[in-house]
């Protein structure tokens, strides 16, 4: 539709040929040119707003901070150095049996460094690149909330559902077909690698119900969800339960339970909070009221019908 | 000779040539603060977004898809990282979307219905500092989605196909989205402005 092209004339993001043809138009259409100028003189504006120059130090600084920071396959090419790398000048090609032990053990060395190193290198990548996974899902429920009257996506068990079977992220259904999650959101690198984004969207119920996702999303309310605004710090989704992780439904004799998400090799879970932030948390005890985000509180044993106990009681499932 | 691509650069950075990536910093940190400035509005939150940025251009430059260019990939991490900024800040004020207005619908509220208003500049008098900080605190009102795409389609003139990438949005959505910003801040702007501003006679 020609009126599409409206402002990327006026910002000149049109190729020749669109401009050419939107300026034929533009001779002989008067309507399309009173909103063309309608249209520039809205965001006239906008020139006003100025942004301030960067401070003179900060190309330094970035060139300083990636000085001493190792891209992980940089890290890795040292630690696999071979003995030929390191020989002299002077005889190529050729050792002596203490030069070869000397360097062995300069290279053990260095691989015991480094592996450590690059584990959590590799480890912390993967945690930061599930958490900003997560920060997407989260900015796309709120968004899904904007447009919805500040409601995020409703869930809940009901005498019907059963979230061990029918889990409730289906109930992202909406905001993924409106593009405002997408599923790659819904995929923690950490646990499973990637996703074709597109073969995905085509079966998205599907993906939904997945038993392997690792965001287990939304606390089961009774009722509605609560509005994006009625309390902070409310747990909206985290890395993989590890109730469910572990295939068993109880808590163990003792009423005891794995604390962390296995996703992150039990060092914590990144969870999504109500006011859109991602935190990584190496507990799943959350404020004072020493609430366990993987339990209803007091119940031991899960069938799929359980709720939070409490308004204050958050429980993430399926 | 021409001046190396985008993407040259970033090839000669990952097989260790220590001038690319400064010549892809200096290419970019100019344009990447502002853009991340207007998203923030803090200088700090800019400086920071982008030393991170290019940081994890630096740390993670082999996942780049060969296929795509630089530039979009540059601004996807940037804007990022300034969403999570936000995030991290106090909530952003939101403002009641009306539901068609913000939707990707066709059937949306229509940006070209809202032109038929006047606007008309409610700070002629005002100094260029205040008329900034006037538009500024327009586009703050917005809900950061629109906002976001006003931002990289007015100040950074990125084509449609561009933020549809960016974004990972369909392109259908991106023109909507960027109507309805439009739309929404020629509202604000004269909502704003109030209504003695407002009236051309």
């Amino acid at each position: 539709m020609i009126e599409d092209n409206i402002i990327p004339y006026i910002l000149g993001t049109l190729s020749d040929s669109e401009v050419a043809s939107f300026e034929a138009t533009l001779s002989t259409d008067a309507e399309l040119a009173k909103k063309v100028d309608a249209a520039r003189r809205t965001l006239a504006p906008l020139d006003a707003w100025t942004a301030p120059a960067p401070p003179t130090t900060l190309v330094d600084n970035i060139l300083i901070q990636a000085a001493t920071t190792t891209p992980l396959e940089f890290v890795a090419a040292s630690a696999s150095m071979s003995p030929t790398d390191a020989q002299s000048a002077g005889r190529p090609g050729r050792f002596r049996l203490t030069e070869l032990i000397a360097a062995a053990a300069v290279i053990a060395l260095m691989v015991s460094l480094a592996i450590p190193g690059v584990r959590n290198v590799r480890s912390n990548q993967l945690q930061t690149a599930c958490k900003v996974n997560m920060a997407g899902f989260g900015e796309g429920i709120l968004m899904y909330a904007e447009e919805n009257d500040g409601s995020l996506p409703n869930v809940g068990p009901s005498p019907n559902s059963n979230w061990l079977s029918d889990p409730n992220r289906r109930h992202l259904l909406p905001a993924v077909r409106h593009r405002l999650v997408l599923p790659k959101h819904l995929i923690c690198p950490a646990a499973d690698g990637t996703i074709d984004e597109k073969a995905t969207m085509k079966n998205i119920e599907a993906f939904l119900r997945r038993t392997d996702l690792p965001f287990w999303a939304v606390p089961n309310a009774n009722g509605p969800v609560p509005k994006i605004s009625i309390r902070i710090n409310v747990p909206l989704a985290a890395d993989a339960n590890p109730l469910f992780q572990e295939g068993r439904f109880r808590r163990g004799a003792n009423g005891t339970l794995t604390p962390n998400s296995h996703t992150h090799g039990g060092k914590g879970q990144n969870i999504l909070f109500n006011d859109g932030s991602t935190r990584f948390i190496k507990t799943p005890i959350l404020d004072q009221n020493d609430d366990n985000i993987w339990t209803a509180n007091d119940i031991d044993e899960y069938q799929g019908t359980e709720a939070q106990q409490s308004a204050t009681d958050a429980f993430l499932t399926p | 000779m021409n001046a190396p691509t985008d993407e040259q650069l970033l090839a000669s950075h990952l097989v260790g040539d220590p001038h690319a990536f400064r010549t892809l910093v200096e290419r970019y940190s100019t344009e990447l603060f502002q853009f991340v400035f207007r998203f923030t509005n803090r200088k700090s939150a800019a400086e920071d977004v982008v030393q991170d940025t290019f940081i994890q251009v630096h740390l993670a430059g082999q996942s780049f898809d060969t296929n795509r260019r630089f530039k979009p990939w540059l601004f996807t991490i940037a804007a990022n990282k300034a969403r999570d900024h936000l995030r991290s800040r106090t909530r952003k004020r939101e403002v009641p979307l009306d539901a068609q207005l913000g939707g990707d619908d066709d059937d949306g509220q229509r940006f070209l219905d809202l032109l038929a208003d006047e606007v008309t500049s409610p700070t002629a008098q005002l100094e260029d500092a205040e008329q900034a900080k006037f538009v500024q605190g327009v586009v703050e009102e917005m809900p950061a989605h629109l906002s976001e795409i006003l931002i990289l389609a007015y100040f950074h003139r990125f084509p449609y196909r561009d933020i549809a990438e960016m974004l990972d949005i369909p392109l259908g959505t991106v023109k909507s989205r960027l109507h309805a910003a439009v739309a929404q801040f020629g509202t604000l702007y004269r909502q704003r402005a109030g209504p003695s501003q407002d009236d051309p006679g």
